[in-house]
């Protein structure tokens, strides 16, 4: 790294300069934007559009609960109630969760944490942003036409009855599943051939090896989503009978199908998750991470056994009990994978030096959340616990657990924590903190009620209930707003910071892997000469010059003359 | 696709500055022409990859119909040409074969034979939809469809299939029979007009059914009074309330004298629906209007007509059920492929009972002649949904091929670069592939 | 490492400590507080439970047949003036009696299931809590602070992930092959069961019993097991009695089962757990508040015994018979749920109002077609509602009701809605 300019005092010490301009100045007007073929302002306008899809999903979500504060009608009928659930979840699980970590933070972070100039296919990388806004838009374009109503998961045959815009929302999604598998694709190569000398396999950050995992996901799963949404939309207007009981085809095979992606959509949206907060943890810990090799192949493994868990979601719709038990049993080793993960990062707590930014605060977050997440699947995966829970608010707090406590959490994590390095703007740290633990103790608040309802038998998907419930909902709605209005001021809270927040260093949190390496924000190709890879999640090189500012000591040899003299 | 994302090189804020000494195609961020083939080559395998998954779903389909539903494959696949089958085989191997040959001469920088093989690939592949337009657009005019739109004429002797317009029309299917043959060969079944009960397949001929009023005649004897066409045909419902309200009308399974009789006059009494139904197979069609005919049949048999149900005529209270069947187009000799499963009907005998007990082979053979079982339309959507999605992907292929010759005709492709004509070979490879898994699962089916 | 394993160890203990209270003690805490829907219509409580003894004459209904002689009485007429036995123990509040976290479970097989859901809950409280206070207790300890640095410890243990792989492993095996045993135990039924017949469809349940009978709430004897054969009109359905621990899915053109066998007397709850559109929350609801929501909705009847289990079949089925055809078509009206989507107000809903003022009168179609507005036509729009469809309105919304109703009780539904004319 540039070492020349280092000046004596510790505490003034100025920026590096940079030779060139970085990517967000290096050229101007929309046509750079919207053409560009830089990964990380590709991966800033995924960003842009998934906050804005976070937000309107949020909406939703505040809507809905909003009716549920009563039984019978509080703010809407049924029907509309119908629609906000089901787009709540349609926009949340599409397009949110599922490229909230790999498209957007993955595209801006994944190439440079490498040591790449950019992806492997740049031109394909634009092309899969495009499909995910076409995508996008003809599902939020379902709303004007009719709305939807099958729930997200889209069952036939309701869904080929039913009188809202299932063909407009299942177009959105063929094409939101091609943006994905493009992006996943094109990550593997990316990681496949862009490593940097000196960056063997296990030298990799886990967050690289959790995108891996997530790419092959995306390009084996989603294939099957694609076909799938494909028939259905044939089906609609071509009446093929495929999935139509009346003419012979059968609503349970659509049902294999769409599990058979979304069960490892799950992992797709969790894995980059688990990714995150292991780098979040390390770097905040002041510790490398325990257990390196054992995270790194639990994301692989999970990848793997994703692939063959889909039918548990599916106990009860009338699948052969063979199936059922080797289900269920191989549902159970995906919680081994899961549990080792988390002994790993307590453990690595150990005898750290625990700084609390609000990257670190998401991290913890994430780890309670995700364990109880985990703890409550296990209920699920028991076949004879799952027959009363399934399809019951039990089943709706896990799920929001593992794709919201967890993975929503570390995303918003892993935003604050590599906001400053593509930006170039500090973040203002006290309203990220407050917010973080507004988010945490929201999200309790409104999920763990749900548990209790749906053992009480407390069905999902349903506008009216019971009296005895309504405590459970008021609480939980109590609950959703407070998480509702503190994911609002984060976001808000970040895009101000674009022009309020103070200039960001190089290295803010003193992190050891190679995005920090790189100048702030980065340049074009990201680095100004070939990165150097020092050792995986060492910090002891490693030292604080001045309030978020770390410098590599062996990078700067005045800085360790002036710490000799200050021993 | 991936072929295309490393292709040419104008457009967007690439520096456009090529690695000195190479390829004017090889993009900045690659160290060189190796790297870039490199990651080329191993994007396009991970998206053959998906392709397979992408098809995967439509195979097990495939599979659950098939095992769940063997019947309707062994009968629904006689709509499948092999002939046309083969030959789309056999084109697309040899386009293989072509575009792997593409590969060769661009790695040896040979441009004209590149731009022969790539010419070749895509006249193949035009060939290939040629042909599938032809079998389409055949099932499309039989209404040999998918799903909902599934409803043939389907041709008794299994021979030729007629066209729709000239023996379909009207509301009545007729058969034809050939004494030359022994067989009934013209004519077909409409779907819709058939009961599809396994139990109760049956040639429909042309019928006139009426219902006569009968009176008893001043000897005692009955007289015929005025009559009525009977258009309705008996399903299973109708003649469940028709013995409901003729046996039990006033016994009833629900509700007692008093209050139903109220209602009766408040309301309609459930109508006696007089219906018919086609005779059960195997049936000849009598000619019971035409007495000399009937006298003269050859060999003294009757010659065509129909057996309904209830006999000829068939007498029901004060109802007579008399129908009235067409003399077939040929007035033939009795159906000596039908006859020999079964008695020949005597005049105005009831429904035919087989003498003996059908073996598989001749209950098979007998079904192909019947009309489709259940659903059939299943295995005609997953035809059309694979064959459809493959040609689609044929259909794309031909687009990077015309875009393959003509970068090829510029001479962008040298010996150092040629990645796009290697991996879209690739492509092509998994369609041809693809298809040699969908030729003897849907057209060799026995 | 060594000094972790002392702290999860103690935690171990504490979390026992705490979380066996929340499992056991928590029974007693249940929440019989909530008070139990009450419908308009709702005879006062205090029936005995076991009514059979003086319901078996049904003295309701032959009351009801006198009032209601004149037919044309007008909307005012629907439903009976009063309610027969079985009816008043369906009215009976939903037994809610159980833990905090679940109702009591009322079939016999089902308390292994029980089990094993409190022994997961008592294990997962353990380990959240552990988890849960050694995160805490780091952060609290190693907190960053002047002067504070992390110290260094080894960056991996084999012996510590194995340990913590196969222990989890363990775990997983035993609840697999715990749940699983259970599980086939909750699904097989025994040889000899009381079988009905449950036929969903959008938004009704319909029980027909061995002897015929229909209803939409579910009349079973305790003590016996039942057996229940399902399949759906329409869409997917999913029939669960929480109390009974029972789910099963419903679908269309194929035929799933399920079976409990009842322990205690009383009325439980019956829901609908897939997804099947507008009021999926409210399938088979019987009146609803002013606010939509849904004050009696049908449910699963338990019987003391067989004896009174046959005598409801036998006192039913002659209710069925002795109704004069538009207390029928009234009872009906609710029963199979047409008032799902239809009215008798005159109000539209997802399909036309029954009360219309062109009884008799010829009306335009939305195909145009001119139709008689009469029984014909009224019939043929139960039996084949593809057919025709009033302007506004979708053909073949509703689902066709060939086979499913009898004679007498098409003519009370077509008198009934005749009866509503004015």
């Amino acid at each position: 790294m540039a070492t020349e300019t280092f000046p004596e005092s510790l505490k003034t010490l100025p920026q590096a300069p940079v030779s060139e301009p970085d990517f967000l100045h290096i050229t101007k007007g929309w046509k750079s934007w919207a053409f560009t073929l830089d990964h990380k302002r590709i991966g800033m306008m995924y960003l842009f559009g998934i906050l804005f899809s976070l937000i309107l999903g949020g909406t939703f979500a505040l809507l809905l609960r909003t009716e549920l504060w009563a039984p019978g009608k509080t703010i809407v009928g049924a029907d509309t109630y119908n629609q906000f659930f089901t787009l709540h979840g349609a926009i949340m699980v599409f397009l949110v969760i599922i490229p909230g970590i790999p498209a957007a933070l993955g595209n801006i972070i994944m190439p440079i944490q490498l040591g790449a100039p950019d992806v492997a296919f740049p031109r394909l990388n634009l092309a899969s942003f495009y499909l995910w806004c076409s995508g996008a838009l003809l599902l939020v374009l379902t709303i004007p036409f009719g709305g939807l109503d099958t729930g997200w998961t889209l069952y036939t045959p309701y869904s080929l009855e039913t009188k809202t815009a299932v063909m407009v929302a299942t177009s959105g999604v063929f094409l939101l599943g091609f943006s994905s598998i493009f992006t996943g694709l094109n990550f593997l190569v990316t990681i496949h051939k862009f490593r940097p000398q000196g960056m063997g396999w296990f030298q990799l950050p886990l967050n690289i090896w959790a995108i891996y995992g997530t790419a092959i996901m995306q390009v084996l799963a989603t294939p099957v989503l694609g076909i799938t949404v494909l028939l259905l939309t044939v089906e609609r207007f071509g009446h093929i009978g495929i999935f139509d009981p009346t003419l012979g085809g059968d609503p349970v095979l659509f049902q294999h199908f769409f599990w058979f992606y979304s069960h490892p959509a799950v992992y797709i949206m969790i894995i980059p998750g688990m990714g995150v907060v292991s780098e979040l943890v390390s770097t905040y810990a002041r510790k490398p991470i325990f257990g390196y090799r054992f995270i790194a192949y639990s994301s692989l493994s999970l990848a793997l056994l994703s692939f063959l868990v889909w039918g548990h979601h599916m106990f009860v719709s009338g699948q052969s009990r063979l199936a059922n038990m080797v289900f269920s049993a191989l549902t159970f080793t995906v919680g081994i994978p899961s549990a080792i993960k988390v002994f790993n990062w307590v453990a690595t707590l150990y005898k750290a030096d625990i700084r609390l930014k609000t990257g670190m605060i998401y991290a913890l977050s994430f780890i309670l959340l995700f364990t109880i997440g985990g703890l409550t699947g296990l209920f699920l995966g028991i076949l004879s616990v799952d027959v009363h829970l399934h399809d019951t608010y039990f089943v709706v707090a896990h799920f929001h657990y593992v794709m919201m406590g967890s993975t929503l959490v570390a995303f918003l994590g892993a935003l604050h924590h590599w906001w400053p390095k593509f930006t170039g703007r500090m973040y203002n740290e006290k309203v990220g903190q407050t917010c973080g633990l507004g988010v945490f103790f929201g999200f309790n608040i409104t999920f763990l009620p749900q548990f209790v309802m749906g053992a009480r038998g407390m069905p999902r998907r349903y506008w009216d209930y019971d009296p005895q419930y309504q405590i459970f909902h008021q609480i939980s709605t109590i609950g959703a707003f407070i998480l509702g209005i503190s994911i609002f001021i984060t976001v808000i809270s970040l895009i101000s910071s674009l022009w309020t927040g103070k200039k960001a260093a190089r290295n803010p949190w003193g992190g050891s892997s190679l995005e920090w390496q790189a100048p702030t924000p980065p340049t074009l190709y990201n680095f100004e000469k070939p990165p150097v890879v020092h050792e995986l999640y060492n910090y002891d090189d490693l030292v604080e010059v001045a309030e978020d500012r770390w410098e590599r000591l062996s990078d700067a040899p005045e800085l360790q003359e002036a710490k000799k003299e200050a021993h | 696709m991936s072929a295309d994302s490393h292709g040419d090189d104008h457009g967007g804020d690439d520096h456009g500055h090529g690695h000195a000494g190479q390829s004017r195609f090889i993009q900045h961020h690659y160290d060189d022409a190796q790297h870039q083939f490199d990651s080329g080559k191993f994007g396009i395998w991970l998206f053959l990859a998906q392709e397979v998954l992408f098809f995967s779903a439509l195979f097990v389909a495939y599979v659950l119909y098939r095992v769940h539903h063997p019947e309707i494959y062994s009968y629904a696949h006689k709509w499948l040409d092999v002939k046309f089958g083969a030959i789309n085989t056999a084109v697309l191997i040899f386009s293989s074969l072509t575009a792997a040959w593409a590969v060769r001469a661009a790695q040896l920088g040979q441009r004209k034979l590149l731009i022969a093989c790539l010419a070749t690939t895509i006249l193949c592949a035009c060939t290939f939809l040629g042909i599938k337009y032809l079998e389409y657009s055949h099932k499309w005019h039989e209404q040999i469809l998918f799903g909902r739109y599934f409803d043939p004429c389907i041709s008794p002797g299994g021979e030729e299939l007629l066209t729709r317009k000239d023996k379909c029309a009207g509301t009545k299917s007729t058969v034809v029979f050939d004494a030359a043959a022994g067989k009934p060969t013209a004519g077909c079944f409409e779907i819709s007009k058939l009961d599809l009960d396994p139990n109760r397949v049956g040639i429909q001929a042309d019928c006139d059914v009426q219902e006569v009023k009968i009176s008893k005649g001043a000897d005692g004897k009955p007289v015929e009074g005025a009559s009525r066409p009977i258009t309705e045909r008996c399903t299973d419902e109708l003649v469940e309330l028709l013995e409901r309200t003729e046996g039990g009308a006033h016994v009833g399974d629900m509700g007692t004298h008093e209050t139903t009789k109220e209602a009766e006059s408040d309301k309609k009494v459930p109508q006696k629906f007089p219906c018919w139904r086609p005779a059960y197979q195997p049936a000849v069609c009598l000619d019971l209007t035409d007495a000399d005919k009937r006298a003269h049949g050859v060999g003294g048999k009757p010659t065509a007509g129909i057996l309904v149900e209830y006999g000829d005529e068939e007498e029901r209270l004060d109802v007579k059920i008399k129908a009235t069947c067409k003399a077939p187009a040929v007035a033939v000799a009795p159906v000596d492929a039908l006859a020999d499963r079964a008695n020949t009907p005597a005049e105005g005998t009831k429904a035919v009972e087989p003498v003996h007990e059908l073996s598989t082979h001749e209950e098979q053979e007998l079904e192909s002649l019947g009309p489709p079982p259940e659903h059939t339309n299943m295995f005609l959507t997953i035809y059309f949904a694979m064959t459809g999605l493959h040609g689609v992907h044929v259909f794309v292929g031909i687009l990077v091929f015309i875009w393959l010759l003509y970068r090829a005709i510029r001479g962008d492709f040298t010996p150092d670069y040629f990645g796009p004509i290697d991996f879209s070979a690739l492509y092509w490879h998994i369609v041809d592939l693809i298809w040699i898994f969908l030729f003897p699962l849907l057209y060799l089916i026995h | 490492m060594k000094r972790v394993l002392p702290i999860l160890i103690v935690l171990v203990v504490a979390s026992v400590a705490s979380g066996q209270p929340v499992v056991t003690g928590g029974s007693n805490a249940s929440s019989n507080t909530v008070a139990p829907p009450a419908g308009p219509e709702t005879s006062p409580p205090g029936l005995p439970q076991s009514g059979s003894a003086t319901g078996s004459n049904a003295p309701a209904t032959a009351a009801a047949l006198g009032s209601a002689a004149g037919s044309g009485a007008g909307s005012a007429a629907a439903g009976p003036k009063a309610k027969a036995w079985y009816d008043v123990l369906a009215d009976k509040p939903i037994e809610e009696e159980g833990t905090f976290f679940m109702p009591r479970a009322v079939n016999r097989v089902a308390d292994e299931s029980d089990l094993m859901f409190y022994s997961v809950l008592a294990l997962s409280i353990f380990f959240f809590a552990a988890i849960a206070i050694c995160t805490v207790y780091f952060v609290i300890k190693y907190r960053h602070r002047p002067g504070h640095k992390a110290e260094p410890s080894a960056a991996h243990n084999d012996t510590l992930e194995i340990t913590w792989t196969v222990i989890p492993t363990l775990i997983c095996v035993f609840l697999f092959w715990y749940g699983w045993q259970s599980y086939i135990r909750v699904v097989t039924p025994p040889q000899k069961a009381v079988e009905i017949d449950v036929l969903a469809w959008r938004w009704n349940w319909q029980f027909t019993h061995q002897n015929g009978v229909t209803d939409s709430d579910l009349h079973v004897p305790a003590g016996v097991p039942v057996r229940l054969v399902m399949t759906s009109k329409d869409v997917i359905h999913s029939f669960y009695a929480p109390a009974m621990r029972v789910k099963q899915d419903v679908l269309p053109r194929r035929f799933t089962y399920a079976w409990f066998d009842a322990t205690k007397p009383g009325t439980y709850r019956l829901t609908c757990a897939e997804y099947c559109g507008t009021s999926h929350a409210q399938m088979a609801c019987l009146a609803t508040d002013e606010t939509g929501h849904c004050t009696r909705r049908a449910v699963v009847v338990v019987h003391k015994d067989l004896a009174e289990y046959k005598k409801y079949l036998d006192d039913k089925l002659a209710d069925q018979m002795k109704l004069p055809p538009v207390e029928l078509g009234a009872l009906l009206y609710e029963k199979k749920g047409c008032n799902q989507c239809h009215t008798v107000d005159g109000s539209p809903k997802v399909g036309p109002s029954w009360k219309q003022p062109d009884w008799g009168k010829m009306i335009t179609m939305d195909d145009g077609q001119q139709v008689k507005m009469d029984e014909n036509y009224v019939k043929e729009s139960i039996l084949v509602p593809t057919a025709k469809a009033r302007p506004g309105f979708q053909k073949g919304a509703m689902p066709s009701f060939e086979g499913q109703l009898k004679d007498n009780e098409l003519a009370g539904l077509i008198a009934y809605i005749k009866s509503l004319k004015q």
